[in-house]
């Protein structure tokens, strides 16, 4: 699923934030990501979804070479990615069905093919009285599940989250995780960004840790 | 093409429906982000100016090409009075033999009433006027299928009456009203070009607002998994729809301007001038249907100007980003380097245009700024060409006649019967010619070749007339010339006199040429042939001059 070989990665004449990171993580897999602050979590995500590439090293995503796959494959490449920001990232003028919709609306189906599926993932994930509502006027919690929806509607063979219970309370950010879970259980691979450590300690899945740029795997 | 066809019709249905969601679902980018009411204002009030400038100049050719006809159909001959001439006799007698002409289908003798009538703007009414030698007019209308040869018609009358009645075809009013329509037509095109350069600009500069504007719309709809084409659509569709908009509203307001102009006119005018009276000038005064359809064919081009200056600037702008923004980013592929590099070029650490790339941009830039200078170049130059030929020249000390035309030879003989010069050189002569051989070319000028006339043989092109004129000017003693050459080399000969003679006064003499359709160069294929390769002699020959000049005045 995720190959890294000998990463490097740093910004503008800076340190290097990533060095020389190596690890692999098979399909289906659950992991953690976890580091101080400034440990490189949110860069290692944004190599994953080619939103940077790195200096050095290369990364294999579902068997392909990041750097070498074509511009004109990168938007198929990416459908296959669902990804959850810290900050949501919810369009403003758009409702919360549109919002969640979005990834389904931009591959050019119609409408009629997902009205029912996106209605019905709203519900899962508790927000089905808020369908006609739009983002200003939902709570941090009731975003970041509209967040998780909009990520998982195109059944993505992976997940990134990056600290995706940042903004919740504890009790928020237990359902948030059992809803991640679920979803690793349905078959999509799960990478979760966080410098929570009751979140972690909740459930036991290996954890990938960052510190001086470098990286280890601790079951 | 698909995409392109859904972002086309999809930008059609919004400018006429703005508010209704086509597709029943919010637009991912909001129309009112990329269009706001000031743009769609400086969109309109351009398409205004070029629907105005486009009707005002077919207004004109249309009119013009009324007139010109009118004019061209016409001829008038005017039969001036003498001492005890029947005038009467005389109009009859002349009416007669032009009613016996081939090609004319009407003869009209004007009465003497109706000859006093049309110099009483000048002169005023009154019936002192009939005891005056006023000439008399007789019109005469032309066949136009079968125009008669005028030229013969103007020498059989000169042959029997000498200079008593004269043949006035209008020449001069048909290259007048050439020039008003070729001078309104090159402004025209002149205002269009600026208009169009502005629209460009406002749009690329409300292009890359609306992109950073919507900076967050675009890095969701990547993350989503949108493909670049589809995003740059997005953009596309609304600055589409503000292009037709703008542009109707420009059309629609300039077609009222043409429709209620000559009413607007009678009522500024306090009624001084009549609607009907502006229409027996300048034609209709209104758009007919092909005039209205050019409104509309600028709508169309203000439309592809929006939409495809915005493609274009959405597209780059979404190419050199270089971060998430990039779905389009391929660092290895684009510049074939190592990982290092490319990652470094894809992280905004190395510039993505590289040297090489800019070096290329510049180069296209400079070759097409060259090709446009050089392609405006050569309109200035042809339409800047004496079309009639020269009408009149001062005096001078030498005449100096470049041959390769007898027309021109002719030309310099008479300006130097009358006296204009001392002496002319016939520069460029065959080194077989002899003066015996000239003069019997002209016959009467037979007395100037014995006194007064230098043929000069060692030029073979016009840099050598230049060198063999200074020398023989140095040895005369003169200190001005009237260069005698064709009009459209003459440009060229006076760069070429200039920079060899940058002392000697010289005063331009041009020939208007029978081989060239100075009036039509454009669409005459031998006389463009022409004047091109000539504007390609005259670019070395003038840039010559420069450095000389510049040279000159660095050394003092």
């Amino acid at each position: 699923m995720i190959r890294f070989e000998n990463v490097s990665m740093l910004y503008n004449r800076g340190p290097e934030v990533l060095r020389n990171v190596n690890f692999h993580l098979p399909p289906g897999s659950f992991h953690f990501l976890t580091g101080a602050s400034g440990a490189g979590k949110t860069t290692l995500l944004r190599l994953l979804f080619m939103s940077l590439f790195p200096n050095d090293g290369n990364i294999f995503l579902f068997q392909k070479n990041l750097a070498l796959v074509p511009p004109e494959e990168r938007a198929a490449l990416r459908r296959r990615i669902g990804i959850v920001f810290q900050d949501f990232r919810l369009l403003d003028h758009m409702t919360t069905w549109e919002n969640v919709a979005l990834p389904l609306r931009v591959q050019g189906r119609r409408e009629s093919d997902y009205k029912e599926d996106v209605t019905e993932l709203l519900k899962w994930v508790g927000l089905g009285n808020r369908i006609h509502a739009y983002p200003h006027i939902l709570s941090g919690g009731e975003k970041q599940r509209a967040a998780i929806a909009r990520a998982v509607i195109g059944k993505p063979e992976l997940l990134l989250a990056d600290e995706p219970t940042g903004n919740v309370d504890p009790r928020m950010a237990r359902r948030l995780l059992r809803l991640f879970i679920e979803l690793n259980h349905l078959g999509t691979s799960v990478v979760i960004a966080t410098h929570d450590h009751d979140l972690v300690k909740q459930y036991n899945a290996p954890r990938l840790v960052l510190a001086d740029g470098s990286l280890q795997v601790r079951a | 093409m698909k995409q392109f066809v859904k972002t086309f019709v999809l930008g059609i249905g919004e400018a006429f429906w703005p508010r209704r969601q086509l597709s029943g679902s919010t637009q991912i980018v909001p129309q009112s982000s990329v269009s706001g009411r000031a743009l769609t204002a400086v969109i309109s009030i351009m398409s205004f100016l070029a629907c105005l400038t486009a009707g005002v100049v077919y207004m004109v050719n249309q009119s013009a090409d009324a007139w010109y006809n009118d004019i061209a159909s016409e001829v008038t001959v005017q039969v001036t009075p003498g001492e005890g001439l029947d005038m009467d006799k005389q109009v009859a007698l002349v009416t007669s033999i032009l009613q016996r002409q081939v090609g004319i289908s009407q003869v009209r003798p004007l009465s003497l009433a109706e000859s006093s009538a049309l110099l009483e703007p000048w002169l005023g009414a009154n019936n002192s006027l009939l005891g005056l030698p006023i000439p008399r007019l007789i019109a005469i209308e032309i066949d136009r299928n079968q125009p008669p040869d005028l030229s013969r018609v103007r020498q059989n009358l000169a042959a029997r009456f000498q200079d008593k009645v004269l043949l006035d075809d209008h020449r001069h009013w048909q290259s007048q009203i050439r020039s008003l329509t070729r001078s309104v037509a090159l402004a025209g095109i002149g205002i269009l070009i600026l208009v169009a350069t502005a629209t460009i600009s406002v749009i690329v500069s409300a292009a890359r607002s609306a992109m950073a504007s919507n900076h967050e719309i675009v890095e969701v709809l990547h993350f989503v998994g949108a493909q670049r084409k589809f995003i740059a659509s997005e953009f596309e569709r609304h600055f589409l729809a503000l292009g037709i908009r703008s542009g109707l509203l420009g059309a629609l307001s300039a077609g009222l301007v043409f429709f209620f102009a000559p009413y607007a006119i009678q009522m500024l005018g306090g009624g001084s001038v009549t609607a009907s009276e502006i229409k027996q000038l300048v034609g209709s005064a209104q758009l007919d249907f092909f005039g209205y359809s050019l409104l509309g064919l600028i709508v169309v081009a203000v439309a592809g100007i929006c939409m495809f200056t915005s493609s274009y600037w959405v597209d780059r702008i979404l190419n050199t980003e270089g971060t998430i923004a990039n779905p389009n980013y391929s660092p290895r592929k684009r510049f074939g380097v190592s990982s290092r590099q490319a990652g470094r070029r894809a992280n905004g650490m190395m510039s993505p245009n590289g040297s090489f790339a800019k070096g290329v941009g510049v180069v296209l830039k400079s070759t097409f700024l060259l090709f446009l200078a050089f392609a405006l170049g050569f309109v200035i130059y042809a339409s800047s060409i004496d079309r009639n030929g020269a009408r009149s020249v001062v005096q001078a000390d030498g005449i100096v006649v470049l041959t390769g035309g007898k027309s021109r030879i002719n030309k310099a003989l008479k300006l130097l019967a009358a006296g204009k010069a001392k002496r002319l050189l016939i520069s460029g002569v065959h080194a077989q010619t002899s003066v015996g051989q000239l003069a019997r070319l002209f016959p009467g000028a037979k007395p100037l070749f014995n006194c007064c006339i230098d043929l000069g043989r060692a030029a073979k092109d016009t840099i050598g007339n230049a060198h063999e004129t200074r020398s023989w000017a140095r040895q005369k003693g003169f200190g001005s010339l009237i260069v005698v050459t064709s009009s459209y080399h003459m440009p060229r000969a006076i760069a070429e006199f200039r920079t060899v003679m940058p002392d000697t006064e010289l005063k331009a003499y041009g020939i208007a040429s029978s081989n060239v359709d100075m009036d039509q160069w454009w669409s005459d294929s031998a006389t463009l042939r022409l004047l091109f390769s000539e504007y390609l002699k005259y670019i070395p020959a003038i840039t010559k001059l420069g450095f000389s000049k510049v040279g000159n005045l660095l050394a003092g």
